[in-house]
């Protein structure tokens, strides 16, 4: 490559182009700006302090399936069916609404005889479950039948479980209509 | 001509310069998260229209910093919805989170869910990136993470990781592993020093073959021996006798066939409410084993004496020693051969199993004692000339994050993963490779999920001490002198606590002199009967001289106290107005008749309520109606929010009451 330089006499128009010396530099810049944001994606983040954000490539959505043991042909991993809240509910259903309402929800409990004339709601009823808003079973949970015009029988709750507590209880409540007692328990 | 070549590459060149300058912003427009957050903000747009109010989002990467738990988090970049309760439906990556105990701005995601908190793609966060050994624990293993902070077993809403290190416990696990949170208590299996002496060898080598055909509930696994391992083994342990008992069998009185012995017998095995801890049929308690085949196990010299002082036998038993008279044991003994018969065991069957079991000589027994070490046994039992050699398993510490290249799978086709591992390693220990010593526990798929949440909360993460919860102070109760010994002797801690020790079957005893009249305590020991019908388990009969019962009622009364309770109350009780009131609260406001019962009318799922002020002070009775759970934190009834005046009220109706016809 032949090296540029000026005339000594310093004449303007007759100067040799000068060779692409910048743009190359700047491209193999480029170049290798990218090549090493490439790398950097799968560098490993270590650092303590919250760096500037580093690019991840884009890629499909993770596959969070159950494991599968094939030569056996079946889950390795027993599904849940309950959320975290509807869990929660269901312990905390078991231990205060069970012995009235019973461990499936139809109102059956081994105590439900003896509220007579009373009796404790059906929480299978899809059509009457319907009708209750959230806000209307928090009301009845926490304040008791009274406060909604109904039996006494049904205590308040509001001084023994809080409110976190009561909204557990209703996103459970809410999975008794739709999960039939026989696939719940297996 | 090279005029023009230059101009041609600088062209070219420049033209490469532009295009990789816009692929720059063309990426940066085009991000994962950029996307979402557009997406998001339209999600708002739609809310809006229905009248709820979404906070919009700023386009930039958002992020939970705490530099003290080292939680560098971005989920929130892309999971928008997380702290907005109206979201609960939207679908992800918007959705609402479940409300937890924790803030998310403190705590951040990974350090429950795990994950890459700096990645900024779905994959990158979630997956196992190349570098990246701890990918997201699907939502069924979450609860792993509460027990990273919260040690113990009653870990509030993580009830699957509860569950996970209660079995843990009961079945053992630490005979063979150690592991952090765990101790290994003073026994695990029973100690099997006179084991040739108790038990039918054809029982005993079925139940080695598998322990779940004899009894289903029980915890001790299936070792996977091989017949002729069994046979040795079988050997092996018929050759360890107890002498005492030994020299009983060959003196003792021929069996009672008495009819009428055999009927005084029941009578007997059912006051002392041996039930409440030995199910029979499937029914029952399950603090001793099942008694259903009892008669097919045991000797029955050795139950004469294991009757008279299970301690003689078992040191660290946790059953009771009634002090029955010789008369009353012989009969229980007789009625029990009678009653608890094994009907499915063959007694030709039995007799050629013990026909072909290898004869006692040295050389069976050594390698009956190799067996025994090899399989792990002495992790549980104790047997006295063979040296304790607990620990064959490898030590956990750490198994919750282990590496997943670490493990070995084997030519399983399982997902590779570490919660899988752990899974099918506990479904069935001897997947990965044949010569594995593991026994076989036959959990359920719901035990063993549980299980490992425990196992995977075992991650070795160290949390700064001022996030942990205070632990919960140990108990060092442990009662001297006559009590001490009475404590002892009934074994009253398997199933009450006092003082933070001792079991959860039976009401606390911590403050029972506070709570309950001496008088009553005292009629109760002689007759106990069951305060709530309900319940299986009831009070045996443990036949205590008058001069323990003094003892321990004077012990009651001094020491199981409590200052926070009154002894007075400022309201008399037996006002007629004040007992009036109570009525009306007791019967129209509370509805207290739905759980309890006077005169027969009402529930049962408190105890009833004739006579109660014989049995509770009233001061007792008014503190429990103020506030239930502060005495029992899982008590069911409700804490009303009475105001004092009707605590008193309720409490001067109550005590009113006289007691039931027919019971002191």
């Amino acid at each position: 490559m032949r090296q540029g330089k000026q005339k000594a006499n310093g004449r303007m128009g007759e100067w040799e182009p000068a060779p692409p010396v910048l743009p190359l530099v700047l491209s193999l810049l480029c170049v290798a700006l990218s090549l090493s944001l490439a790398c950097s994606r799968k560098s490993p983040v270590t650092s303590e302090s919250p760096p500037a954000a580093v690019e991840q490539p884009a890629g499909n959505r993770p596959r969070v399936s159950e494991p599968v043991d094939e030569a056996a042909g079946q889950s390795a991993v027993a599904q849940t069916q309950l959320t975290y809240e509807q869990s929660n509910g269901q312990i905390l259903y078991l231990r205060y609404c069970a012995v009235c309402h019973g461990k499936t929800g139809e109102g059956d409990g081994f105590n439900a005889y003896n509220l007579r004339p009373a009796v404790p709601r059906n929480f299978t009823d899809k059509e009457a479950m319907d009708k209750l808003t959230d806000r209307h079973l928090a009301e009845v949970i926490s304040k008791g039948g009274q406060a909604v015009g109904r039996s006494p029988l049904m205590p308040a709750w509001g001084h023994t479980v809080n409110e976190r507590q009561i909204r557990y209880l209703i996103s459970y409540l809410r999975t008794m209509t739709t999960v039939k007692p026989d696939s719940a328990t297996n | 001509m090279e005029t023009r070549r230059i101009y041609a590459l600088f062209a070219f060149f420049s033209l490469l310069t532009l295009i990789v300058l816009g692929i720059a912003p063309a990426k940066s427009y085009f991000r994962e998260w950029k996307r979402y957050q557009k997406e998001f903000n339209h999600l708002a747009d739609e809310k809006a229209k229905e009248n709820i109010l979404v906070r919009k989002v700023d386009l930039g990467i958002q992020q939970i910093w705490n530099p003290e738990l080292g939680v560098v988090d971005r989920c929130t970049s892309c999971h928008l919805g997380v702290e907005e309760p109206s979201l609960g439906h939207a679908p992800q990556p918007f959705i609402a989170h479940p409300t937890t105990p924790h803030s998310f701005q403190q705590f951040g995601c990974t350090i429950c869910h795990r994950g890459q908190g700096l990645a900024t793609t779905a994959q990158a966060a979630h997956g196992r990136g190349v570098l990246w050994e701890e990918p997201m624990l699907p939502g069924i293993f979450a609860q792993a993470s509460c027990g990273q902070c919260h040690a113990g077993k009653d870990v509030p809403e993580a009830y699957v990781l509860n569950e996970g290190r209660a079995l843990i416990e009961k079945a053992g696990c630490v005979g063979c592993h150690k592991m952090p949170g765990f101790t290994r208590p003073e026994m695990i299996g029973p100690d099997l020093t006179g084991v040739g002496s108790k038990v039918k060898p054809a029982w005993l080598y079925q139940w080695l073959k598998r322990p779940k055909d004899y009894l289903p509930r029980t915890f001790m696994p299936n070792p996977l021996l091989t017949d002729e391992e069994a046979k040795i083994l079988t050997t092996f342990l018929m050759s360890h006798k107890d002498e005492k008992i030994e020299r009983l069998a060959q003196s003792s009185q021929p069996e009672i066939r008495d009819e009428r012995e055999i009927a005084r017998g029941q009578t007997l095995y059912r006051q002392a409410r041996c039930i409440s801890c030995h199910a029979q049929e499937g029914r029952g308690g399950i603090i001793g084993p099942e008694l259903t085949k009892v008669g097919s196990k045991v000797n029955r010299h050795w139950l004469l004496a294991w009757l008279k002082d299970p301690k003689q036998y078992l040191p660290r038993t946790r059953m009771p020693q009634f002090s029955f008279p010789q008369k009353d044991i012989e009969a229980i003994v007789a009625y029990m051969a009678s009653e608890f018969v094994d009907y499915d065991v063959d007694p030709e069957v039995a007799a050629k199993i013990e026909a072909s079991l290898p004869p006692p000589v040295e050389a069976t027994l050594r390698e009956g004692e190799r067996l025994f070490k090899k399989h792990g046994c002495a992790g549980c039992h104790t047997l006295s000339g063979v040296e304790a050699k607990g620990g064959i398993g490898p030590e956990l510490y750490g198994i919750g994050n282990k590496d997943v290249d670490r493990l070995d799978f084997g030519d399983t086709r399982i997902e590779r993963n570490l919660w899988s591992w752990l899974t099918m390693k506990l479904k069935k220990p001897r997947a990965f490779a044949r010569n594995l010593k593991m026994p076989e526990y036959e959990f359920g798929d719901d035990q063993v999920r549980a299980i490992v949440v425990a196992l995977l909360s075992m991650n070795g993460r160290q949390i700064p001490a001022k996030y942990l919860p205070a632990p919960a102070p140990e108990s060092t109760y442990n009662p001297q002198g006559e009590f001490g010994r009475i404590v002892r002797k009934y074994n009253c801690l398997t199933c009450h606590k006092i003082n933070g020790r001792g079991g959860d079957l039976a009401p606390d005893l911590s403050i029972e002199g506070s709570q309950a009249k001496p008088e009553w305590i005292a009629n109760y020991f002689k007759l106990p009967y069951s305060l709530r019908p309900i319940m299986e388990e009831r009070m045996p009969l443990l036949n205590m001289t008058d001069e323990e019962i003094k003892a321990t009622v004077a012990y009651f009364k001094m020491v199981l106290v409590s200052d926070a309770i009154p002894k007075e109350l400022p309201y008399n009780l037996s006002d007629k107005q004040l007992i009036e009131r109570g009525r009306k609260l007791y019967f129209e406001k509370y509805g207290c008749q739905a759980c309890h019962q006077i005169n027969l009318i009402g529930g049962y799922v408190g105890p009833a309520l004739d006579g109660v002020g014989q049995r509770l002070y009233a001061g007792y009775i008014y503190s429990w109606l103020k506030n239930p759970q502060a005495f029992k934190p899982t008590a069911i009834e409700p804490n009303l929010g009475l105001s004092d005046e009707e605590a008193a009220a309720l409490t001067a109706f109550v005590t009113s009451l006289p007691p039931a016809k027919g019971k002191r």
